[in-house]
């Protein structure tokens, strides 16, 4: 298992990327917990939030991200964002190395390139100004060659873009619904064309009815502007409708990554089958299998030895509480951090949503 | 109403309104609905439709600016709105049981978790603080908190999110009501996790033939844990049926938007189908169908109320063109649904 000569992912990426738009290698961001007595605080060990990370996003592409909560999904994007620093690893944006910037020319550069829409519509914008004010604000620090009035042009457009009205934009944040805040949110990171846009739950908050309208914007505009998207998100039928690749992330590593239909279709890793088996599934004459995971997701300050999902795994062996696996090509463009991956799993016939002659109604129950 | 089944509860024409600077909201304008004996029942509706101000109603749990306005919940034939605060104290810890979205905010974070369960076990259930100690041990293990007998004396922050929904399930189950009243108890939760909080749910349901009335607006947790589905829409129940009914033949307009809006795990929808317009705001609601602003059918009689309608043995529908829509929808998939591509 340990043979140097191995073909890795690493290995894997530099051979099969075409035109890698972000290239993310061996990412590690940290967080140290302290202990604080009387006298001084002293580090105890680590939150390993986000532990060892690669993948590329190539321009025009939507890689979705997917884990359970904590498992630093929202840590690998605010890095990536370089609005915090990270410990090891690279980051590239094409050619520019992202992971420190010499100078605040070129940090700008990158800003200009790489926008970021957050969850929470009616936290991330600022209830005392003006729409305009908002969508306009990264026109003011970024493109201080444009005069008021084309900014004005240009918001306005924007407005519509995204399926609002020019009046809209002398008003308020409060003055609008969630669907609606959400739209501004995607208008202002739009406004300096950006080519990358992480969107960290774009959708979480938002009913069902205004949920399915941001989507279809999301992807007009990734049809119109040719922009790249890192979607972030824990419903697995939005990641599956929205996404061309997909990572499955579990304690601040990827478990399993792939082209979507592939991964969601036929999982290798333990841990997606768990998560896809899981899923409600909005049909009642579904009898479905299910795989009920045991346990919570562990602390990621004391990740057990070995494979990290090992405790709650329902084909753990012995070697998965001592060695811990790394990403293997199971099928051509899957890559499984497992053991044992699966082979020739088929979801769809799992979950009773094919009919099936050997269709199982038991229900599979992980052990402890 | 022709319903198989006895109701257990069963909600009339209530009317909840909030007095509010801005004005008066009407939560609830006229809601009907009914649960039987044992039976898992499935609330829906997307955020603001009145679901948590119907349970809040049932259990006269209303914050201070809400009022009661009319209507009737009789729960095994009783009007609970007739009854005294005492009388109703009783209803709550015996009788019906709630447990909400956000696990931590109905736990008290300084108290061990054993003294949030004995007292209301032993009072409700007449027995001893020791006896009382060991039903809620049991009711920890039915719910799968591991070695129950020793984190029993752990305080609330010591468990996941997960966990502590569990616990609040033990408490409420724990006397034994006859019906469970659970507020979104899994949205604020991961899918695994709410796979396993679910699984208890059903089990226990069926465990003690309790009647169930889940709010969510997640559609599959509807589909895989209830039998009878009442679908709300701006503070009114607009479809009621059978669960399978609901998802395989939905008759409201709305119903139909709502199932056609999300994304499906199994078949890939290019575009998602949307509903225009916003969820009304219930200080000035449409006039009429509240629907009507949104709905695709809309025609001028729309502006009035429309009656509740039973097309087929316990489906009832609230839509004035309830006999056209089959026809309309078919017209429309034929000549409107190929140009939208
Ligand atoms: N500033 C911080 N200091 C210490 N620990 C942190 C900090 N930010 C995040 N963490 C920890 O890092 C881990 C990953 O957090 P992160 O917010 O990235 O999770 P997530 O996957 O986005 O979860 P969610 O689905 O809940 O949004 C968690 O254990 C979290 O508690
Ligand atoms: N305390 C309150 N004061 C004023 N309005 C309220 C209050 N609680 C709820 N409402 C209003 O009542 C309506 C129904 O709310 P609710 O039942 O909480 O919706 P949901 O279906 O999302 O549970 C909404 O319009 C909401 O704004
Ligand atoms: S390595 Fe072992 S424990 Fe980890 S997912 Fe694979 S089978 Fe399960
Ligand atoms: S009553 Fe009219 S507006 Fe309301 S749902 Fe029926 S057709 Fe649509
Ligand atoms: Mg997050
Ligand atoms: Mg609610």
């Amino acid at each position: 298992m340990s043979g140097d000569q191995e073909y890795t992912y690493l290995d894997y990426l530099e051979e099969h990327s075409e035109e890698p738009l972000l290239r993310v290698r061996e990412l590690k961001k940290w967080y140290p917990v302290t202990e604080n007595t009387v006298l001084f605080s002293r580090v105890i060990g680590h939150v390993k939030a986000v532990d060892g990370v690669s993948f590329d996003i190539p321009k025009g592409k939507t890689l979705g991200l997917v884990g359970e909560s904590g498992c630093g999904k929202s840590t690998l994007a605010r890095t990536i964002v370089r609005l915090e620093k990270f410990q090891s690893g690279s980051l590239y944006l094409e050619d520019q190395d992202i992971s420190s910037f010499s100078s605040r020319k070129e940090e700008l550069a990158f800003r200009k390139r790489v926008q970021m829409v957050f969850q929470d519509p009616y936290a991330s914008l600022n209830p005392r100004r003006l729409v305009l004010d908002i969508i306009k604000e990264p026109l003011d620090i970024h493109r201080k060659d444009l005069s008021r009035e084309e900014k004005r042009k240009m918001v306005i457009e924007l407005l519509r873009t995204v399926g609002l009205e020019a009046y809209h934009a002398l008003r308020y944040p409060h003055e609008f619904s969630g669907g609606q805040r959400q739209r501004i949110g995607i208008a202002r990171a739009l406004i300096l064309q950006p080519d990358l846009i992480i969107l960290d739950e774009p959708v979480s908050a938002l009913d069902v009815s205004v949920q399915a309208s941001i989507l279809n914007l999301l992807q007009d505009l990734q049809e119109q502007f040719g922009l790249a998207y890192l979607f972030i998100a824990h419903d697995l039928s939005v990641v599956k409708h929205i996404s061309d690749m997909v990572a499955i992330m579990y304690l601040g590593k990827i478990m399993e990554i792939g082209p979507t239909e592939e991964v969601f279709n036929h999982p290798t890793h333990p841990y997606t089958v768990s998560l896809l088996s899981a899923i409600p599934i909005p049909d009642p004459d579904i009898e479905k299998a299910r795989i009920i995971l045991q346990g919570d997701v562990p602390s990621p300050i004391n990740l057990p030895p070995g494979c990290r999902f090992s405790p709650r795994c329902y084909k753990a062996q012995d070697i998965c509480f001592k060695e811990e696996p790394e990403l293997k090509e199971v099928r051509p463009g899957v890559w499984s951090a497992c053991h044992f991956p699966e082979e020739g799993f088929e979801v769809l016939k799992f979950i009773g949503l094919e009919k099936d002659t050997t269709k199982t109604k038991t229900k599979k129950k992980a052990k402890s | 109403m022709a319903q198989s089944g006895k109701p257990l509860l069963d909600v009339r024409n209530l009317y909840t309104y909030f007095f509010t600077e801005s004005g008066i909201v009407q939560a609830l304008d006229g809601v009907s609905f009914d649960i039987n004996v044992g039976e898992p029942v499935g609330i829906v509706g997307e955020s603001g439709c009145g679901k948590s101000v119907t349970a809040q109603s049932i259990l006269q749990i209303l914050p201070r600016n809400g009022k009661i306005i009319s209507g009737e919940v009789r729960f095994k034939g009783y009007d609970l709105l007739k009854f005294n605060e005492k009388q109703m104290n009783k209803v709550r810890g015996k009788y019906i049981s709630m447990i909400f979205q956000d696990p931590m905010t109905s736990l008290n974070p300084v108290m061990r978790i054993r003294d949030q369960m004995i007292d209301v076990i032993s009072l409700h259930r007449g027995v001893d603080e020791f006896e009382a100690t060991e039903i809620a041990i049991k009711m920890l293990e039915a719910v799968g908190i591991p070695e129950a007998e020793s984190r029993i004396y752990n305080y609330p922050h010591e468990f996941s999110g997960g966990m502590r929904q569990r616990i609040l399930i033990a408490r409420a189950l724990a006397l034994r009501p006859e019906l469970l009243i659970a507020d979104e108890p899994t949205t604020a939760l991961d899918v695994t996790i709410q796979a396993q909080v679910l699984d208890i749910i059903r089990n226990l349901q069926q465990k003690y033939n309790l009647g169930l009335m889940l709010i969510t607006h997640n559609l599959g947790v509807v589909a895989e844990t209830t039998k009878r589905v009442h679908v709300f829409y701006g503070g009114r129940v607009v479809e009621s049926a059978d669960t399978r009914t609901i998802f395989k033949k939905p008759h409201h307009p709305y119903t139909r938007a709502l199932l056609e809006s999300i994304p499906s795990f199994i078949q890939q929808k290019g575009r998602l189908a949307t509903i225009p317009g916003v969820v009304p705001r219930l200080i000035n609601p449409p006039k009429g169908c509240r629907f009507h602003p949104r709905c695709k059918y809309a025609t001028e009689i729309c502006k009035t109320r429309p009656p509740v309608v039973e097309i087929e043995k316990g489906h009832l529908v609230a839509c004035h063109h309830y006999d056209k829509l089959e026809q309309w929808e078919n017209a429309y998939e034929k000549y409107e649904k190929p140009h939208k591509s």
